[in-house]
Order: structure tokens, then C-alpha cells, then sequence
């Protein structure tokens, strides 16, 4: 797993990585990410504090793993984006669809109006 | 490419032409897109290398990069996908082919030409910000 992840007792998973969410990397983090959902871990907050870059590819991974999280109830949020992450969201005008949080308390908060299982 | 920017960036500051971060991540961007592009496009996934060369020049009024690789042509026109509407249904967005999208709505200039000599040349142009 490229992904690292933590449960918190609100069943609210917390994912991390560290570097740069690119090409190179992309295609395991729209698996681990599958995986994730498929073992139930619906309610995703993706925590993008150290990661340093992401294009397109990483951009569909996360689209990936938002589809997966919605089509089985849950949903996946971006929290601590970096300004270039900013920048790319703008650029594809998804930041409507991939709404970047600025805290993860923020991304967390919404989360309480999608039940737990 | 990471690191051929940062340091081009550190040459800018030193003669005190550094753009704004604002700029830089657009241009970054955009060149990652179409280097991951060309790496994509040009060359069969189990190519051992993948030669691309990257130029980067500064001009006083704009920055240019010259992307050359020795790969297949490069088929389709270029051309941008439509970006997603406001009602987008989650489950009909596309996950690739933002690419090139990315790089025509950050950059200037951005042209492809095949040289006889059998290679793929991508001219990207970003103007410099006017200074106050």
C-alpha cells in the first residue's frame, strides 16, 4: 500500500501520502483506494498535507476513489491541499466536485450528516 | 523534470526575474502534463527508455520550453475535452484526458510539430506578468 490509513471511532478513515501524486504514482493510489472502499471503508478523507504535486493523473485517481466511496453510500474529501493542487482544481474547474477542505476538522464535520454504518 | 525546474527557478531569482508562485504552478503544471504526454503517447509502455529533452529559456517578457522525444508521432490533433458542467453527474466524469485541457487553459502557446527528422517537438509559451 502506497496509502497509509486510520480509522477514527466516528468510522471516518483519515488517508495520507507523502511525495507526489503523479504518474508514477497514481495508478496504486486509485487501487489502494478501491480497496479501501471495497473493504467498507466508505467515508474517506483524503489528507494531502505532504503531498508536494499532483497532475492529472493523480487528479483521476482521486476521482476514482470519489466515484467508488459514492457509489457504495460514502464519499471521498480532499483536506490541506497545497496551492498547486489549488491551481490544478481550477484548471479542470473540478474544484465543485472535489471540494478542497481547508482543516480536516472541516472535512470531518460535514461527514456527520452521512450516517454511520 | 522536478528538479531542472527548481533549478532553472533558483537561476530566475538570482538575476531577480522569479515569477510569482502563482505563475510557477501554472507553468508546472501545464509542463507536467504535456512531459507526462509526450511519456505516455510516445513511446510503448515496455520501451526501456524513454529519452525526452526539455529546454527551458527566459525571456524578459515570457518563458519557453522546448519538449523534443524521438517516439511515434503524435496521432491525434490537439485538441481540448470539454471541461466539466455544473451538473456533472460524479459517476460520467472522466478520470484521464484532462492533460492537455490543463495545459491549453494555463499556457499561452501551445504547438506540436513533427520534424522530418523524425521527431516530436512541443513549444510551450507562458508571458511573464507585467511588473508594477
Amino acid at each position: 500500500m502506497i496509502l497509509q490509513s486510520e480509522q477514527g471511532d466516528d468510522g471516518v478513515t483519515i488517508v495520507r501520502m507523502e511525495g507526489r501524486l503523479d504518474l508514477l504514482t497514481a495508478a496504486d493510489v486509485k487501487r489502494d483506494l478501491a480497496d479501501l472502499v471495497a473493504d467498507g471503508r466508505r467515508r474517506l478523507i483524503f489528507d494531502l498535507e505532504r503531498v508536494s504535486f499532483v497532475d492529472s493523473s493523480g487528479l483521476g485517481a482521486l476521482i476514482s476513489g470519489l466515484k467508488a466511496a459514492r457509489q457504495a453510500g460514502g464519499d471521498l474529501r480532499i483536506a490541506r491541499a497545497n496551492a498547486q493542487m489549488h491551481t490544478l482544481l481550477k484548471l479542470t474547474a473540478l474544484e465543485r466536485v472535489l471540494r478542497p477542505y481547508e482543516t480536516i476538522e472541516e472535512a470531518r464535520a460535514g461527514y456527520t450528516s452521512i450516517a454511520a454504518d | 523534470m522536478h528538479h531542472l525546474l527548481a533549478r532553472f527557478w533558483e537561476d530566475a531569482a538570482r538575476i531577480d526575474c522569479l515569477p510569482s508562485e502563482t505563475w510557477r504552478h501554472l507553468f508546472t503544471t501545464a509542463l507536467a502534463e504535456v512531459v507526462a504526454n509526450g511519456l505516455r503517447h510516445a513511446y510503448a509502455p515496455e520501451t526501456p527508455e524513454r529519452p525526452l529533452r526539455l529546454r527551458l529559456r527566459l525571456f524578459p517578457d515570457r518563458v519557453e520550453a522546448l519538449l523534443i522525444d524521438q517516439g511515434e508521432p503524435y496521432r491525434s490533433a490537439p485538441c481540448t475535452m470539454n471541461l466539466p458542467e455544473d451538473d456533472v453527474d460524479i459517476a460520467d466524469l472522466p478520470e484521464s484526458g484532462y492533460g492537455l485541457s490543463i495545459a491549453y487553459a494555463a499556457l499561452d502557446v501551445v504547438r506540436y510539430h513533427r520534424t522530418r527528422g523524425g521527431y516530436n517537438c512541443w513549444k510551450l509559451v507562458k508571458k511573464l506578468e507585467q511588473k508594477q
